[in-house]
């Protein structure tokens, strides 16, 4: 192969990217339309599975999807797509795709006119109000809501009803982000995007196999290290994956020490002086917090962070206990492997990205360790220029377009917290309600609302686009909780699923092409995609179905969005929110004609490096950085010790249990195991073990083995030396599996900053099932 | 026309600048103490073309490679069976050589430069992109024939092997060219299904008289004509 070959692919899109940069609002891509063969029309869309957000062109033929390929105008994936994006229509097609409204009557669901569905839902709503108050009603969506969703849940329950029982799955997915971006910076959401991948040295990933969870990401940085030899990927991971494979160098810590070792990698940093001065000086101030924070085991758990200000001098010294040789005996990491990660960090040569997911932030000190990397990237100064990227990754298409951006969170509003008085006045002037309305303090975060469905304290809730009856952890509790007398769930989806069954009313929705909308990804990018499919039968789009349902609770005027334009209306709503330079949004007719673009959208620019005044409207300019999220107009730095997880090994129960995902499935499979190509390459859950641990419970691949909890017990067929490797003493087991539900053993512990739960550590017991 | 042309000429320019103002942005940006890695030269790729000549040294090679006797062909259903529709990525249909290593390792050990797999009793496919080695994010390895639930799924038509317009003359392109712009990889060598094999894999500039066909374009007129 030679070198053209390799770079040619790649090459693309800097050379589109500093074409806009010098002739903003023109775009140099290849009008992505209508060109056709064979009879297809071809129409763009984002990816409708992960957080990446690729750029899809979708083949369509007498109002059905039958192709699909990536889309080369795309600043996102240029042409290529993973396994899930090229078969991405096939989910429109499963054969017992939900088409009508069902009602449970007599005990069973039986099928219903959508619009008796729709009365139904909404004088339940009504009645719940009137008996038992506001907050005994709850909306639970998703990072799948587009961002039409999203708005109108959040507008028809904080704006018109006024509660704040508003939370979407992403609570369970990047809360812990959110709370890490929050603390350190002042603002939500990466600094940097997608493009320090081309510009970076050095890749450290912090538990991330990227090389299933965010594919074309992983083969834009694999790519990058191909056209710039000297390139290293290193994998820092409690397991070993396919990611490992392909790294440069693969490091293993045992479960929680990774905030031992990122303040080693601090303490390295200061004790060689590989120190940006100038920066820290500049930019920095130094705070600590709270410490034995808790693990939210308990209902009506609370905490409040109360955050000091300290001096670089005891920053320092608290981090004297982290010194290399003793973190070696916490986390299982040689001395001389810290050393050599704060080696790369600290080298000023080397432009470094750190990449995480759900690794970091399914943590129950999720927020904290956000910090502590914040901390490696503040010190050495490595941050907010291209290349230098600490970069929180997301796992849902809209995580950060719909839940983060929109706030379909208990705390948030489209703009701001709830608790602040100058977001609640802004928020009841764009949707027009008095400000009486919005409710000035947080209610349920995720876990908490399903506890108060057990508890009775809420008695209704609507769940959209997103399936918690295979996703909550220690389901038990929570599926008994939402079946008790006297809870009303309504379940708006595409399939039957588990969350369905439990449902007193099930609304079939329209999905991702069959209705309009648009998803924000992890580089800050909105992407619009129009609608290109009939939905099936009285399917109807989860922003329709919030509209109808609020006009029949007599909030009509606040929702007089027409059905030909409501989307257009609803976004240029929606972005008045936003409006300024840290956080413009572009126009409606901007979005419907480009791939895809990045905010803050300034004059026609897209913002590619917050922080940086070369390329943020909003930092000042005459310095290298301005942080402008916080009071002092600086990053903080925080002191965050090492805290042990909750639950760890012991005599009854020797095993560490990860849980995740694999290439082939979007989360809990309800659309992939519908494809059949993904559902054979991947047809069931299994625990995989170490083959050292396999020998001693003389377990075969395929064997049957129970793996049991504290909370509950399962069968899986394990797995040896195939897709991954835990280390000896550790499982792994993946969640897609509707008839294998591993979160039956998981513990609810949450970090009690961000409010997520930790999947990725509890106790479990390993038997050979005879 | 000829407003086009200049409108052309213009963009070309613009680009030609873009990539050595874009330069001297990028180096300016970056951390003072860091000095940049050595530039690369990032020629502008047109993704459906840029294949076109991949290989094509590799075409003269292939000329009079047949399949020997007792050496089984590939045929197209055989071809589209892999795939959910056109141009999606194939499945893998033989058991994985080692489940955890990168495509670079083993994957591009038989499927960049093809050849008799006695194994598999068969010729291994050529990749038409072995820049990519993250081969098994797109292509999946099946563990069975079970099925979740069914699927009314109608995959897009497959494309029928086209004639030329007249007898003789080179029959047009008749699918898209993304990810697929290097022709030799799945039409040269014993490893392409017979139907589509080239009997000239030597001529290596496919695109001078093969253009891409069957685009419903409006008729062509004349503006202005008399
Ligand atoms: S990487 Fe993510 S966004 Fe891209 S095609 Fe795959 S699932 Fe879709």
């Amino acid at each position: 192969m030679n070198r053209r070959e390799m770079l040619i692919r790649m090459a693309g899109a800097a050379a589109i990217t500093a074409a806009t940069e010098l002739v903003p609002g023109v775009s140099f891509a290849a009008p992505a339309t209508t060109d056709s063969i064979n009879g297809l029309t071809w129409k763009k869309a984002p990816c409708r599975f992960c957080g990446t957000g690729c750029g899809l062109l979708i083949g369509i033929s007498n109002n059905r999807a039958v192709a699909v390929k990536g889309d080369p105008a795309s600043a996102v994936n240029k042409g290529l797509c993973c396994v899930k994006g090229y078969h991405s229509v096939l989910a429109l097609y499963g054969a017992d795709r939900l088409k009508t409204a069902l009602i449970r009557k007599n005990g069973k669901l039986v099928p219903a006119p959508i619009n008796e569905a729709l009365d139904l839902v909404a004088s339940k709503l009504k009645e719940n109000i009137a008996q038992h108050g506001k907050d005994s009603v709850a909306i639970y969506g998703s990072g799948q809501w587009t961002i039409p969703d999203g708005y109108c849940a959040s507008k028809l329950f904080k704006g018109a009803i006024g509660t704040n029982n508003v939370e979407g799955n992403a609570r369970l997915c990047m809360a812990s982000a959110v709370t890490g971006f929050m603390t350190t910076f002042g603002l939500d959401e990466p600094m940097g995007c997608y493009e320090d991948i081309e510009n970076a040295d050095v890749f450290i990933l912090w538990g991330n196999n990227m090389a299933e969870m965010h594919p074309v990401l992983f083969s834009r940085m694999l790519e990058r290290r191909q056209q710039s030899p000297g390139t290293l990927v290193v994998d820092l991971a409690t397991r070993t994956t396919r990611t490992s494979m392909a790294a440069d160098r693969s490091i293993l810590f045992l479960p929680q020490t990774d905030l031992a070792i990122a303040n080693a990698i601090a303490y390295e940093l200061i004790r060689n002086n590989w120190l940006h001065s100038t920066f820290l000086q500049r930019h920095v101030s130094f705070h600590a917090g709270k410490t034995n924070i808790g693990y939210g085991l308990e209902d009506k758990f609370a905490f409040t962070d109360e955050p000091r200000t300290i001096d670089f001098a005891a920053y320092k010294k608290a981090l004297e206990d982290y010194k290399p040789e003793k973190v070696e005996k916490l986390s299982g990491v040689p001395a001389r492997e810290i050393r050599y990660l704060a080696g790369l960090y600290g080298d000023p040569k080397k432009r470094v990205v750190s990449f995480w997911c759900m690794g970091m932030n399914q943590h129950t000190r999720g927020t904290w360790i956000q910090n502590l990397v914040y901390n490696i990237h503040l010190l050495t100064g490595k941050i907010a220029t291209p290349g230098n990227s600490p970069f929180s990754l997301t796992g849902q298409p809209s995580a950060c377009g719909t839940v983060r951006e929109v706030g379909t969170l208990t705390n948030r509003l489209p703009h701001g917290e709830v608790t602040d008085p100058h977001s609640r006045e802004m928020a009841a002037k764009i949707w027009g309600v008095p400000v009486s309305n919005i409710a000035p303090k947080p209610t349920l975060h995720t876990v908490e609302m399903f506890r108060a469905l057990d508890r009775g304290d809420l008695k209704f809730i609507w769940i959209q686009v997103t399936n918690p009856m295979v996703t909550m952890p220690k389901l038990k509790r929570y599926r008994d909780g939402l079946k008790k007398e006297n809870r009303f769930v309504v379940v708006s989806d595409v399939y039957p699923t588990p969350t369905t069954d439990i449902a007193d009313v099930v609304l079939p929705s329209a999905m991702w092409i069959e209705r309009e909308g648009m998803f924000g990804n992890s580089e800050r990018r909105t992407q619009h995609w129009e609608k290109m499919v009939d939905p099936p039968g009285e399917a109807m789009s989860d922003t329709w179905q919030l509209i109808e349902v609020a006009r029949r609770m007599g909030h009509g005027k606040l929702f007089a969005y027409k059905p030909e334009t409501h989307i257009k209306e609803i976004w240029e709503e929606y972005r008045q929110f936003h409006h300024g330079p840290a956080h413009e949004m572009a126009s409606y007719d901007e979005l419907r004609q480009r791939p895809g673009i990045m905010w803050p959208f300034v004059n026609g620019k897209e913002t590619r490096w917050r922080y940086n005044p070369k390329h943020d409207p909003a930092a000042k300019p005459g310095d290298t950085h301005h942080f402008y999220g916080k009071p002092d107009q600086k990053a903080w730095i925080w002191f965050r010790p090492y805290e042990p997880p909750p639950e760890m090994p012991d005599k009854d129960y020797p095993f560490w249990l990860n849980t995740g995902r694999v290439v082939e499935h979007w989360h809990t499979g309800s659309m992939t195991r519908r494809i059949p190509v993904l559902h054979q390459a991947m047809p069931n859950a299994y625990v995989e073990l170490h083959p050292n641990d396999a020998k001693r419970f003389n377990i075969k691949n395929g064997d049957s083995v129970r793996l049991t909890s504290r909370r509950g017990t399962i069968l899986l067929p394990a797995l040896i030396d195939r897709r991954g490797r835990p280390p000896e003493g550790q499982v792994f087991v993946p969640f897609f599996d509707e008839s294998k539900l591993i979160n039956e053993l998981t513990l609810d512990a949450f970090c009690p900053i961000s409010k997520q739960p930790d999947y990725k550590k509890c106790a479990v017991k390993v038997e050979k099932a005879l | 026309m000829k407003r086009y042309w200049s409108i052309a000429i213009a963009a070309a320019l613009m680009v030609a600048a873009v990539i050595v103002i874009g330069h001297a942005i990028g180096a300016g940006e970056r951390d003072a103490r860091t000095p940049a890695a050595a530039s690369i030269e990032r020629p502008l790729p047109i993704l459906t073309e840029a294949g076109v000549f991949e290989r094509s040294s590799k075409g003269a090679s292939l000329k009079d490679v047949k399949p020997g006797p007792g050496q089984p062909e590939r045929h197209l259903p055989a071809y589209y069976a892999r795939r959910s529709y056109p141009g999606g990525p194939p499945a893998i249909p033989h058991d994985l050589v080692d489940d955890q290593s990168m495509g670079g390792k083993s994957c591009l050990a038989c499927h960049l430069d093809g050849g008799w797999a006695p194994k598999f009793n068969a010729f291994t496919p050529v990749t038409p992109h072995p820049e990519l080695i993250n081969c098994r994010s797109c292509h999946v390895h099946p563990e069975n024939k079970s099925s979740f639930q069914p699927t009314t799924f109608q995959p897009a038509q497959t494309a029928a092997v086209p004639k030329g317009a007249i007898p003789g003359a080179p029959p047009a392109i008749p699918h898209e060219l993304d990810m697929r712009s290097n022709c030799i990889a799945c039409h040269g060598g014993p490893a392409a299904p017979v139907e589509i094999r080239t009997t000239h894999p030597e001529r290596s500039n496919c695109r001078q008289c093969h253009v891409t066909g069957a685009r419903p374009f409006a008729a062509f007129t004349r503006e202005g004509g008399q």
